[in-house]
């Protein structure tokens, strides 16, 4: 290292700097477009009001119809046979609460057809669109105006880390230090690192909101073997809009392995067997202890002398 | 006169105690509640995304936090400990209120994990009365106090229930979470009129109230039965009475909070039991 100017110190000197320098352009922007996108007044828990809106925000058209498919089997309007699906009859459509489900009861009325044609659908269904259009509105989703916002700071870092590394190269050449692999190689990754905060298709908001949802239901869905076939609860077609399909219980939903064999991940939520303090499975018990070690509930009587809340 | 009745009824809010189970539920019908309690000693050492989550959800409807381990209706001095978490939780998620119960929790280093009568005495109402004065310096507001139910009367024991409750309430000057449940429960395990113990207390401090269910159990011997306090069964239409009573009696506005720990129904039927306890509330403010 020589001199006040960066430019001219050695290659490790220069490096270790530049690296400086790059982390504190990229999570200087990262942060900057965050608190601009965190403020959205969009981004509402009582969006899980709409599952299949829930699932269209974390994995698009096909994760929303292919949840629609799935509650439509658990409430008989879709009769499933193997990976075949087939509308139950023409009256399924009056019983439909939402349009995608409708979409999902059209594509298989008066047909037996193959799970995978939601896939080649999914995109082209009115409702999907529909969705894609007041999420992206809602700048919950990306959208132009979102994007040239996005553009606006990570083309600025983009240049400035260009300009700092094109410079350092001239001066380096110019004096016969032809070495610049490394500089290449940083400068490339921070801009692959930039990239990649211009291209993500969900907004900040939405990730936050999503991540919410995910802490609020993380107890349903440890209890997701609970959950009982046939009633099309809010809670299963939430808990596959939050977090995946592999998160319903095959033991309940036991179609699921023939619909979607590849929606099977080793993960799952359903570790409810073991789950202690849990008064959910009959009214005859104590209830839960309410006393300092309280799970979640505050718990009614244990009996003996003391009492919860 | 049927003005006030009026603006009460307005100002009543009717909600729920946050739990997991019933998350789906609650987010889906966020425009029938008014308000949520959570429970606070979940989040004392919870990760940065729970903490952001449960912030989120403060921000959408109003949250207040009930804590089940501070032990305050006690001799033994409340750990400044457990009330620095519930200050900085309360700083933090920005809720309107918190509230603890009427139980003492530990003793002699012993964790009990239960919400326990103390002694109706003298000095169990000293102990209570300095440890909420420590907890509302210590957190930065009054919490709302909760009476607990139990199935035997407190041994050693010189006051009753209302008097050592009123005598708390009053000496602290802090609002009354009242249970109507254990309420109920305490007043037909001791062969008392579950509406005159109700009379006795201070209601005009009544500032919240929680609404639950229990089932009846044998008493040893059989020689009777008794009401067990349990959160997982449906509020009985008694405890509705009480509130309507309350209602009438209690001119200022009240957070009514239904409870529910287990064995959960669908939420078409808890929703039926915000919209009974909205009813009891309007037919105590219009009687």
């Amino acid at each position: 290292m020589t001199g006040a100017n960066p430019f001219y110190w050695t290659g490790p000197w220069f490096l270790a700097a530049y690296l400086v320098f790059g982390l504190v352009v990229y999570y200087g922007v990262r942060e900057l477009l965050l608190r601009q996108e965190l403020r959205n007044p969009h981004a509402q828990l009582s969006l899980a009001d709409d599952p299949y809106r829930i699932a269209f925000l974390r994995g698009g058209a096909l994760e929303a119809v292919k949840i629609a498919a799935i509650v439509l089997v658990d409430r008989g309007l879709l009769r499933a046979d193997g990976p075949l699906l087939e509308t139950a009859s023409a009256d399924s459509l009056r019983f439909a609460s939402h349009d995608i489900e409708r979409d999902v009861l059209r594509l298989y009325l008066g047909r037996q057809g193959h799970s995978r044609e939601l896939a080649v659908q999914a995109d082209a269904f009115p409702s999907c669109n529909e969705y894609r259009q007041s999420l992206t509105d809602q700048e919950l989703l990306v959208g132009p105006p979102l994007l040239r916002q996005r553009e606006k700071y990570t083309w600025v870092a983009h240049y400035l880390l260009l300009t700092v590394a094109l410079v350092k190269a001239i001066i380096a050449v110019s004096t016969g230090h032809y070495n610049l692999l490394f500089l290449a190689i940083m400068t490339a990754a921070f801009l692959l690192k930039l990239r990649s905060l211009r291209t993500s298709p969900t907004s900040s908001a939405a990730r936050r909101l999503l991540s919410d949802l995910r802490m609020l239901f993380s107890r349903l869905n440890l209890r997701s073997s609970r959950l009982q076939a046939g009633n099309g609860s809010a809670d299963m077609a939430l808990l596959a809009a939050i977090f995946g399909i592999g998160a319903l219980p095959l033991a309940v939903y036991p179609y699921l392995l023939d619909l979607y064999p590849m929606a099977r991940p080793a993960y799952s939520g359903d570790s409810s067997s073991g789950s202690s303090g849990d008064s959910s499975s009959g009214g005859d018990g104590g209830g839960d202890s309410g006393g300092s070690s309280c799970g979640s509930g505050c718990g009614g009587c244990g009996g003996g002398g003391g009492c919860g809340s | 006169m049927v003005a006030a009745a009026v603006a009460a009824v307005a100002a009543d809010r009717v909600g729920l105690g946050w739990r997991g189970e019933l998350a789906a539920g609650i987010l889906s019908n966020l425009a029938h509640i008014d308000v949520l309690e959570v429970i606070a000693d979940d989040y004392y050492r919870a990760p940065r995304a729970s903490m952001d989550a449960l912030c989120s959800l403060a921000r959408q409807v109003p949250v207040s936090l009930h804590g089940v381990g501070m032990g305050l209706a006690s001799t033994i001095p409340a750990e400044p400990r457990r009330l620095h978490a519930m200050a900085r939780l309360m700083q933090r998620v920005q809720a309107e209120s918190w509230s603890e119960h009427l139980s003492f929790v530990r003793a002699g280093g012993v964790e009990i994990g239960h919400l326990a009568a103390p002694p109706r005495t003298p000095a169990s109402v000293a102990g209570a009365v300095a440890n909420i004065a420590l907890a509302s310096r210590i957190v930065g507001s009054a919490p709302l106090m909760e009476n607990i139910a139990t199935l035997v009367a407190p041994p050693a024991s010189t006051l009753d229930e209302a008097q050592w409750l009123a005598q708390i309430i009053d000496g602290a000057q802090v609002p009354l979470l009242l249970d109507l449940h254990n309420l109920y429960a305490n007043a037909v395990n001791s062969g008392q009129d579950p509406q005159a113990m109700l009379l006795r207390l201070p209601l005009a401090r009544v500032g919240a109230v929680h609404l639950s269910g229990g089932h009846w159990v044998e008493e040893p011997g059989g020689a009777g039965r008794r009401l067990l306090d349990d959160h997982l069964h449906d509020v009985p239409p008694e405890v509705f009475a009480l509130l309507t009573v309350l209602a009438r009696h209690a001119p200022q506005p009240l957070t009514v909070i239904l409870e529910r720990d287990g064995n959960y129904p669908s939420f078409e039927q808890v929703l039926d039991q915000l919209a009974l306890a909205r009813a009891a509330l309007r037919a105590g403010r219009t009687a």
